[in-house]
Formats: structure tokens, C-alpha cells, sequence
């Protein structure tokens, strides 16, 4: 990039469980709800709102471009033009490099950016063959027909597709995301303790940062139910969690040799996060103190089936582009899809031998250090809404480092599909 | 003629256009000109069936039809067989017009109410557009009359009794779609083509398959009642629902309804020239009546509300885009909801989120009361409720164009709270604040830019009561005046303008009744009875009643301040005062205070009856009257004050701002109508009475002691 993108603020939802305190707020509800907050929070005139840009997943049947209906929601002026972006997993970062690319060509001044997800709406699609069933009925005309259509009828028609399992499957190699994890820890040798540990690590980050309040300038409660609830906090992390019950935990995807369960994996969630953009220059003029920077970003790509390694690959990339380094990191957000998956990028950060085979460098990218590594607990913990966790380890690695005081922070995750993203983020 | 109504042009095609256009005047009324006028051009009309198939008649003005007959007719009648006579002379015109020797379609895009209906039923087919404008009904019973044209006798005709009454003693307006819906209309047209397609209507009802159509689709709108309407026990199930409904809603205060009822039910099978005997003589009794000259009264008051002054000015008015209330109390929060009802975005703030939250929850009831009465699905209530963004933020106010404040009711905390938020907003934003008691002026002092401060009281719940008192502070500029009236319009309120005194208007008029009746109490009245006297008065709910509403710790909080600003007059008792004490017995909210609230009727509470004086005194040395007249007399005295402090502009503005801020009956036209009606002398001497007996509070103000001398009345000011 050549200029910097100014992120002057931004908020998230709080994060919770699929079926569970969000269940039944859509995903353009949660979009919404973070957007016209993020538009009350700012001294920006809302008619001096240029876009609208909004990554998710999961695309509600109800809400085809999920972005515009977000904007309309939100009680933004109604010529303000929103589009939505799918990148997977990485929809929320997308939303944000796209609304750069924008402004710095010079069609935008003014973005909010966002990503939302509700996984609990997910919903069950009929099969291939009921629809076909359902089409031939409609064209038949004369009760004979009809009568004719129906007698066609099977009971395995009825057998939903679901849908949630269905997108979290890879259709070329046929994987379940889980089973890609598996792959990881086999290719790295990572043991089920290894990665029950991480888990346990990520909870315990996780309830300590919930009860130190780190998290408050960054989730805005959101109303449930009839407005007779306020969920404050994201209701994930587990202060009770421990690593004897974690044990006891059957695997999930691979019942009989696997090591990956739904303990050392994140959960389905519901959640939105949203940021306002404009160019550095842009925020310098109107006198705003942005909560930070995008230098620079980087897309990368690898095998489907290898997918949780995507950080690494685009973590490469992102140096190589901003000339940077790893130590120049002082907090990293690796988003944690599992715990299996951030384990074998710790190990592949760090291997000089990977580095040379698959990234075409002479040395290693660097060394993952834990203790910068996801602070607060990641998605383990608080759950990962695919469409938002872009936008929320975005905006947390940069209110990370204003509240430590440091500068330069990464955020970088794995995409379903095989690719993997990283921004560079700065605070001064 | 030079400044002719109607306008007559003839085609080729045998369809000839009757327009009109009553020259100088923003819609058309059925006057007693315009209905001559008519006359002199039906005799031409008469002899044309060679030139004429059909006659289309529609109007020269947008978004009206007839907008009725001309209320200040109806204002001057004085004897019924004056308003007997009107009412014959209109029937007469009509009954001439069905005889035409053409079909008569008239197109309605746009308001037709009620002699305009009555005109609209006597054409021969009805046709009526999707325009939002377009709005049939009969208004009449708001006036305290009854359809005086044949309305009783060609509606139920044309669509059947049950229909016929929902629209007559309702007064209520429906749109183009329901009037196609129940047979009212024959044809329900889009209005970007609506003089296309009338014109297609028309031709077709000279060929048989057209003509045939129309009938079969008034029939099909029919038959769903056809089965109650066609047996007389049916007939009578009929009668009996809608009377017990409207003893319900009326009180048995309003007579109008009712001989409507009584015409509708008495011409059953009569013909056309007895029933509309039968309706001009009911007309005529109504009409010269204390009760419809009250409601016309106030419907002029309402109009003069409308086009009151400070609605005008040069250059358009400040348009009200986005909008943020301060304080999420369960005023707060119904005021959000005004706003979001409106698709205004607003920012709710509180300091808590867990007040936000409760104004959220508050704004989200009334939807779901709104959702009993009518049809509004949880998408649009989601929807709606999305545009309330509640924060805990002083800075998160999302550009608003208007604040109002309506945080806790303390000098200090609004101050600080407004000079806050001013630093905090845009230079053009204005500030309004809610406050019911505390000067306006005051917190004008604290504000940098106090010419875009103004006070805008708002009455609980705001979401019901339609008045707001528009207070004026010291600095307050005409362009924020007008454009906060103008908001209260849009949002459903009618301002009132009014001077800055503790209690404003409203509250200061009202007040006296409350501790009067709270007196009366403490020397051994019964508080049913008190209250059973005043719900006879016409009040929606007696002063105790509504004390508990209000909450007791509320009123209690507001007497003192006016007690201090007023002094003696306003004093209440240490009893009204000591029960505050009792936070468990404050009202409603607390499910006990004069009352119990714990089942489905309030009860006496058996605790608060302990905690008065004079229990022992017998309930029976009150009579009716005087438990009446002293709360209500109280009241007038403080209004004359309001009228000489010049609190509000007129005696008719004051009687308009306790109707729609307090519920004063309308039938009574208002308090100061009512004195007027009671006698101005008779008040003074009363007055001067009680002064004596109870004390000072009652001595009658020089305005009344006037007005008494004058033997003139508040409304001959």
C-alpha cells in the first residue's frame, strides 16, 4: 500500500454460541446493531458516508446482499450505496482491504467496513431431489399428472442438507474443516494433549481479560430477547474450564484415531464487528484520532486440505510486500480455528525447512511467541462468527496495543478453501 | 357566471366532466353557494340526455374530493328547525341529482368526508384511487351530529348495516382500498392513471358486461353480512353489539353515535323520503345542541392549533433527520419511540446500560401495545426498534439535528447535562428540554447558544397524550421555535405554545384538582366515590385514580415546586407530603397506593386509608357537587390566572391543551368552556363561597370577578 488506511474506530458485538443468546438476532440485525453504533460513536455526517461494505459467510436467504440491507437497517441516508464481500473466513478482512483499495483509488473518502455472521440461522436446504420433486409438480397441470408426480415420491427426499455443514465443508477436496485439522496435526505431529493445553490456555486468557474489563471499549452490550436482557459480554469463555474435562472429550471428525474435538476446536457463533475508514490524510484534515492503521495486507493461498496453515503463508507474503519482520510484531492475532491449526503455524513460523519448501524463501518467517500470541484468548474461547472474526481480531490487535502501548501488531487467519490472510497493523 | 364552483365540459364520446373547484379556497366544501350553484346547473343538466351518457364529476384540487359540508354553517345553527331545514335542503339537491336522466360516476382522489360522501353516495358508481389522500368517511359524530344528506339512509343501502355503522358512529376515515373492499367504491384505481382508466370505467358501464361486473363486485362485497342483516334476530344482534361497544367507548357522554344508531335501526325498511325525514329531525336535535357547538368549537381551535403562526416563516424550516434523547427513563424511552415510529433514527442515553436498556424495553412496549390494536409484524417492530441506538456514551449521539433531554428533574443535573452535550454536538443542532416544572430560562443561562434551546413538554405516556407544551425560552429564536413545532407535528403532537412558569400550563392547571381532591379525602371523602363522580364528569379516570397513575411520589415532588413557586394557594397538606415516606405505596408502579393493584380491579388500600387524618368523619355529609365542584372550580381560578399571566394565548388554546394533555372531556369543551357553560357569575359566587369556607385558596381572581361583573364569559374575551 502505499498510504496507510486510517481505522478511526472500531466495536463488535458481544460473541455467543450459536443457539444460544443471539439465536434469534439475524445476521443483518447484528450488522446493523454494530453500524449504526459505530456511526453514533463518530463526529462523521452521515450523509458524508461514502460505502458500505460488509463480509459474510453464510449470505441469508432473506437478506441478499446482506450489506445493503445492514445499511438500511442502521438508519443510514438511503443513497448511500453497500455491497457485500465473501473471502470465507477472511470476509471481515476483505471488507476492509477492498474499502482500501477503494478509497486509495480515489472512489471513496468516507467507508464503514464490517463482517457479520449468524450461525445459528444457518438453515437446512432441502436435498437435490425433494426440489426436483417439487419442480415437477408445479409443472404438472392435469390431476393425472400430478397424481403420476406424487406417486415418484421417496421418503429419503425428505433428508435435510445442513446447511452450517455443508459450508463448513471444502467441496474440492470433500473435507469438513475439522478433517483438515486433522490432516495438520498429523503432517505435524501434534498430540492431543498439545493441543487440549492450547485450549485450556485460550479459555484461561480469555476469562482473565472478560474480568479485568480489557474488552470494554471494544463490545457494545447488545439488548436480547424483548429487550428484557442485555448480553454484555461474550459468552464463551469458560472460567470453570478445566484440563481433566477437556480430556474426556471424544473426537469429533475422526471418532477413532483423531485428536481434534469440539474442546480444542472454536464454536459455531453469532456476532458482528464493525469499523469506520477513511485515508490517513483523510482522518489528519478532519483533526480525528484514529484507533489506528492499516499499513499493509496479504492474501495467499495454498491446498484445500491444508488450509489452517494459511497464516503462514500469508504472513510471508505480508512481510515480503511491507518489508517487514516477525520481531517487529508486539501482538499477533492468529485467528485459532483449532487448536491443532495454531500449533502446526507455531511450528511452521519457525521452520527453517518449511520456509524453503513451500514459500520459496531462504529463511524461516519467524518466531511465533506465545506471549504475544493471542493475549486475550481466541476463538476457542470467544468463538469464531466466520463472516466477523476478521473485522474483531482487526480491531482487537489494535486496542491491544493502545492499551499496552505498542506499536505495530498482526492479525492473520486461516480461510476455509485453502488461502490465508494478514494485515499490518499500526497504532502511532 | 364569473367565479363559478363547477365546471361543465361535454365530449364526443357522451362522457361529460363535472369539475369542482370552489375558487379561493385550499379544498372543496359543500356550502350553501356551492349547493346552489349545483341546483341552477341541474336544471341544465336535466335537458341534456341526448349529449350525455355518462357524467364523470371529479375535483379541481389535489388530495381532496369534498372535504364536507362548510363547518361555520354548522356553527351558526342555533334552533333545530333551522338545522331541520339545511339538512332538507341538501337532501332535496341530492334526491334531485339520483333522478339525472345519465349515469353518474364521480372519481375520488382524495379526501370525501362527510356531506362530500353523502354527495359521493348519491352518484350512481363511485370510483376511488390508491392515494394515500384518499380518505372516505363521516366526520360527523366528531361534531357531535350525524350525517344530515342521506348518509344514514345510502350507505347501509349500498353496503350493508354492519359497515355502514362501523364508518357512521365511528367517524372514522378508511382508505380507497377498503372503501373497494366493503362496496363503498366500484372500482379501486391507481392514481398515475386514474383518469385513463376512470374514463375506461366509465365506457364500460354503457356496455352490459360492464355495468354487469360493477353490480356483481357490490354484491360479492355484501354478502358476508348479508346473513346477520337479512333476519331480524340478526338485525337485533346486530344493535345490540354496537350499543353496549359504544357505551364502552363513549361513556354514554357523546348522543351523536347513538342517534345514528337510532336512525339507522328505525329506518329499516323505510322509504327513501321517510328515512331521510327521520335523519333531518335527529340532525336537527344534535345539532343546536351545548355538546356539538363544544366539539365545533374545538374544531376550529384544532384548526387555528394548525396553522398557528409560528409554523410559518421565511425559507424552508429545519428538517429533523436524526435525533438523540438524553435519559432512558420510561419517558425517555417513549419519546425514542415517537421518533422511531416516525423512521427518525434516535440515540437513546443513559449512564447505565442497564437504564438504556430498561428506555429500549419501554420504547419496545409500545410496539407491542401498537401491535393489539393493529397489524404490525415483528419484522417492522425489529425494524423499528433497530433505529434506537442506545448508548451509555455522552459523545455517541450519531449526528443528531435535535437532543431533548429528559433526564431526572433537577435544575443542576440538566444544566450540566445540556452545556454538556452542546459542546458535544453540531453548532446547528437544537436542544429542547423535557422538563415539566423547572424554568426554562434557567437552563438557557448555562448554554452558549440558547437561541436553539426551547422547552418541549412532552405528557405521559407521550406516545397517547397528543399535546406537547412548546415553552419559549428567553433567547429562543423564531427558526427553532418553528421547526420544533413543525417536528411535533410530524412525530403526531400538537404544540401549544406556552409561557415559562413553573408547571408551565398544564401541570399548573391540573395540580389544584389533585390536591383539592386529595383535601376532600382528608376530610373523610370516599375515594370511590370522588372518583365515581368525576368519571361521571367525563374524566377518563378520577383524580385519585390518576394520582396513582402518576405515581405519588411524583405528584407529591411536583406540588412542592409549585407550592414554592406559588405559595399559599398551592400548599399541600404534610398527609400528601408524609406518604411519600411510603415507598412501597407510591402509585401504580409499586402495585399499591390509594389502590390496590394486585387483581384485576383496583381495590381501596386498607394501609393508606390508616395513614389519613380525618377517617372518621362519615362519607355522607359530601354530596355529589361539591366533591365536584371544588377540584374543578380550584381549577378554573388557577386557569383565569393562566389567561391574565397570559400563559397561553386564548381561553380556546387553554381548553385544547387539558383535552389532549390531561384528558378533559371534549364533550364539555374544555374547562373554561365549561365555566363559561356553568355560568361565569355562578362561578364567582361559588368561588367566593368556598373562599370563606375553605380558605383562600378558592378567593375568585380579578379576571372572574370581571368577567362576572361583565356578565360576559371566557370565550367573550
Amino acid at each position: 500500500m502505499k498510504e496507510r488506511l486510517a481505522i478511526v474506530d472500531g466495536i463488535r458485538s458481544p460473541l455467543a454460541k450459536a443457539g444460544g443468546e443471539l439465536k434469534n438476532v439475524s445476521a443483518d440485525d447484528l450488522g446493523a446493531f454494530v453500524t449504526k453504533h459505530i456511526v453514533a460513536r463518530n463526529s462523521v455526517d452521515p450523509h458524508e458516508i461514502d460505502e458500505v461494505i460488509f463480509g459474510n459467510v453464510a449470505q441469508p436467504a432473506d437478506a441478499a446482499n446482506v450489506a445493503r440491507v445492514i445499511a438500511l437497517k442502521a438508519g443510514l441516508p438511503r443513497n448511500i450505496p453497500a455491497y457485500t464481500v465473501h473471502r470465507n473466513c477472511a470476509s471481515g478482512m476483505e471488507s476492509i482491504s477492498t474499502a482500501a483499495n477503494k478509497i486509495f483509488a480515489g472512489e471513496a473518502n468516507i467507508i464503514i467496513a464490517g463482517g457479520t455472521e449468524s450461525m445459528s440461522n444457518i438453515p437446512l436446504l432441502f436435498n437435490r431431489e425433494y426440489t426436483s420433486f417439487v419442480q415437477r409438480m408445479m409443472r404438472a397441470k392435469t390431476p393425472l399428472q400430478k397424481m403420476r408426480v406424487l406417486m415418484g415420491f421417496r421418503l429419503r427426499y425428505l433428508s435435510p442438507i445442513i446447511g452450517v455443514q455443508q459450508g463448513l465443508t471444502d467441496p474440492i477436496s470433500g473435507m469438513i474443516m475439522g478433517d483438515t485439522a486433522e490432516v495438520l496435526a498429523r503432517e505435524f505431529k501434534i498430540s492431543r494433549e498439545r493441543q487440549d493445553e492450547y485450549a485450556l490456555l485460550s479459555h484461561q486468557r480469555a476469562v482473565a481479560a472478560a474480568e479485568q474489563g480489557m474488552l470494554a471499549n471494544e463490545i457494545i452490550p447488545i439488548p436480547v430477547g424483548e429487550y428484557e436482557e442485555l448480553l454484555q459480554h461474550d459468552s464463551g469463555p469458560r472460567p470453570d474450564q478445566s484440563a481433566e474435562a477437556l480430556a474426556k472429550l471424544k473426537p469429533y471428525f475422526d471418532r477413532h484415531n483423531g485428536t481434534v474435538t469440539v474442546g480444542n476446536a472454536c464454536p459455531l457463533t453469532d456476532g458482528a464487528a464493525a469499523v469506520l475508514l477513511m485515508s490517513e490524510k483523510e482522518a489528519r484534515r478532519r483533526k480525528l484520532e484514529p484507533l489506528g492503521y492499516l499499513r499493509e495486507y496479504a492474501y495467499a493461498s495454498l491446498e484445500p486440505e491444508r488450509m489452517g496453515l494459511g497464516p503462514v503463508y500469508a504472513t510471508s507474503r505480508l512481510l515480503q510486500k511491507a518489508k517487514a519482520k516477525m520481531s517487529d510484531f508486539e501482538v499477533i492475532e492468529l485467528n485459532e480455528a483449532f487448536a491443532a491449526q495454531v500449533i502446526a503455524n507455531e511450528i511452521a513460523f519457525d521452520s527453517e525447512a518449511f520456509a524453503k519448501q513451500y514459500l520459496g524463501r531462504d529463511s524461516k518467517v519467524g518466531f511465533l511467541d506465545r506471549s504475544l500470541l493471542n493475549p486475550q484468548g481466541g476463538a476457542i474461547a470467544v468463538g469464531h462468527p466466520v463472516g466477523a472474526t476478521g473485522t474483531r481480531i482487526t480491531v482487537h490487535v489494535l486496542r491491544e496495543l493502545r492499551r499496552t502501548g505498542k506499536n505495530t501488531g498482526l492479525a492473520t487467519l486461516c480461510v476455509g478453501g485453502g488461502q490465508g490472510a494478514a494485515f499490518l497493523l499500526e497504532v502511532e | 357566471m364569473m367565479n363559478s364552483a363547477w365546471r361543465l365540459t361535454t365530449h364526443e364520446n357522451g362522457i361529460a366532466d363535472l369539475v369542482l373547484d370552489l375558487p379561493g379556497e385550499k379544498v372543496n366544501k359543500l356550502s350553501t353557494a356551492v349547493m346552489e350553484e349545483l341546483r341552477e346547473l341541474m336544471g341544465q343538466l336535466g335537458g341534456m340526455a341526448e349529449q350525455i351518457d355518462v357524467l364523470l364529476v371529479s375535483s379541481g384540487k389535489t388530495g381532496n374530493f369534498i372535504a364536507g359540508a362548510d363547518i361555520t354553517e354548522i356553527r351558526s345553527i342555533t334552533t333545530s328547525a333551522e338545522a331541520e331545514a339545511k339538512a332538507e335542503l341538501g337532501q332535496e339537491l341530492l334526491n334531485h341529482w339520483v333522478e339525472l336522466p345519465f349515469l353518474t360516476v364521480c372519481l375520488i382522489d382524495g379526501a370525501a368526508l362527510g356531506g362530500g360522501l353523502e354527495f359521493a353516495l348519491a352518484c350512481d358508481y363511485r370510483v376511488v384511487t390508491d392515494s394515500p389522500k384518499t380518505k372516505l368517511g363521516f366526520p360527523e359524530v366528531n361534531l357531535g351530529i350525524i350525517p344530515g344528506f342521506g348518509g344514514t339512509q345510502r350507505l347501509p343501502h349500498l353496503v350493508g348495516k354492519i359497515d355502514a355503522l362501523d364508518l357512521i358512529l365511528s367517524g372514522k376515515q378508511i382508505s380507497g382500498k377498503q372503501a373497494y373492499r366493503i362496496g363503498l367504491a366500484d372500482a379501486h384505481l391507481p392514481q398515475a392513471f386514474a383518469d385513463e382508466k376512470t374514463r375506461e370505467f366509465c365506457l364500460g358501464l354503457l356496455t352490459p358486461e360492464g355495468s354487469a361486473a360493477a353490480h356483481t363486485h357490490r354484491k360479492k362485497a355484501r354478502r358476508k353480512s348479508l346473513l346477520l342483516e337479512c333476519t331480524p334476530v340478526g338485525r337485533i344482534i346486530i344493535y345490540k353489539l354496537t350499543e353496549v361497544e359504544l357505551r364502552k367507548k363513549t361513556g354514554g357522554h357523546y348522543p351523536a353515535p347513538f342517534a345514528a344508531l337510532r336512525v339507522i335501526r328505525k329506518t329499516h325498511r323505510m322509504g327513501m323520503r321517510a328515512g331521510l325525514k327521520v335523519e333531518r329531525h335527529e340532525f336537527g336535535r344534535l345539532a343546536p345542541k351545548q355538546i356539538s357547538k363544544n366539539l365545533v368549537e374545538l374544531f376550529f381551535t384544532g384548526e387555528a392549533l394548525k396553522h398557528h403562526p409560528i409554523m410559518q416563516g421565511e425559507g424552508a424550516p429545519g428538517a429533523i433527520e436524526r435525533a438523540a434523547v438524553l435519559g432512558a427513563g420510561v419517558m425517555g424511552g417513549r419519546i425514542a419511540w415517537l421518533f422511531s415510529n416516525k423512521q427518525i433514527p434516535v440515540a437513546l442515553r443513559d449512564i447505565s446500560w442497564e437504564a438504556v436498556q430498561q428506555g429500549c424495553r419501554a420504547a419496545h412496549s409500545v410496539y407491542k401495545e401498537v401491535a393489539k390494536r393493529k397489524s404490525l409484524s415483528a419484522s417492522e417492530i425489529s425494524n423499528a426498534m433497530q433505529l434506537i441506538t442506545g448508548t451509555t456514551e455522552a459523545g455517541a449521539l450519531g449526528w443528531p439535528d435535535i437532543v431533548i433531554e429528559a433526564v431526572v428533574e433537577d435544575l443542576e443535573t440538566k444544566k450540566k447535562v445540556l452545556s454538556e452535550t452542546e459542546q458535544l454536538v453540531e453548532p446547528d443542532t437544537i436542544l429542547a428540554t423535557n422538563t415539566s416544572s423547572l424554568s426554562v430560562a434557567a437552563m438557557s443561562a448555562a448554554l452558549s447558544r440558547p437561541e436553539q434551546f426551547v422547552g418541549l413538554h412532552f405528557f405521559n405516556p407521550p406516545n397517547r397524550m397528543p399535546l406537547v407544551e412548546l415553552v419559549r425560552g428567553p433567547d429562543t429564536s423564531d427558526d427553532t421555535l418553528r421547526t420544533v413545532a413543525l417536528l411535533a407535528r410530524k412525530l403526531g403532537k400538537t404544540p401549544i405554545l406556552v409561557k415559562d412558569c413553573p408547571g408551565f400550563l398544564v401541570n399548573r392547571v391540573l395540580m389544584p384538582y389533585l390536591t383539592e381532591s386529595v383535601a376532600l379525602l382528608e376530610e373523610g371523602a370516599d375515594l370511590r366515590h370522588l372518583d365515581q363522580v368525576f368519571k361521571q364528569y367525563g374524566m377518563p379516570m378520577g383524580p385519585i385514580r390518576l394520582l396513582d397513575e402518576i405515581g405519588i411520589d411524583v405528584g407529591s415532588k411536583v406540588a412542592g415546586i409549585l407550592a414554592t413557586a406559588y405559595g399559599e394557594r398551592m400548599q399541600i397538606s404534610p398527609f400528601f407530603e408524609g406518604v411519600t415516606q411510603h415507598r412501597d405505596m407510591l402509585g401504580k408502579k409499586t402495585k399499591a397506593g390509594f389502590y390496590l393493584y394486585d387483581k384485576k380491579k383496583p381495590r381501596p388500600n386498607p394501609a393508606m386509608q390508616e395513614l389519613l387524618p380525618h377517617t372518621e368523619t362519615p362519607a355522607a355529609k359530601f354530596d355529589d357537587e361539591q366533591l365536584k365542584l371544588r377540584p374543578l372550580l380550584l381549577m378554573v381560578n388557577e386557569a383565569a390566572r393562566c389567561i391574565e399571566e397570559e400563559v397561553v394565548e386564548s381561553p380556546a388554546f387553554l381548553d385544547m391543551a387539558l383535552i389532549m394533555g390531561t384528558g378533559f372531556p371534549a364533550f364539555r369543551g374544555g374547562l373554561l368552556k365549561w365555566a363559561d357553560t356553568y355560568g361565569i357569575e355562578q362561578v364567582y359566587t361559588t368561588l367566593g363561597a368556598y373562599a370563606e369556607k375553605y380558605g383562600p385558596r378558592f378567593a375568585p381572581t380579578p379576571l372572574i370577578e370581571e368577567l362576572a361583573r361583565k356578565e360576559s364569559g371566557f370565550y367573550g374575551l
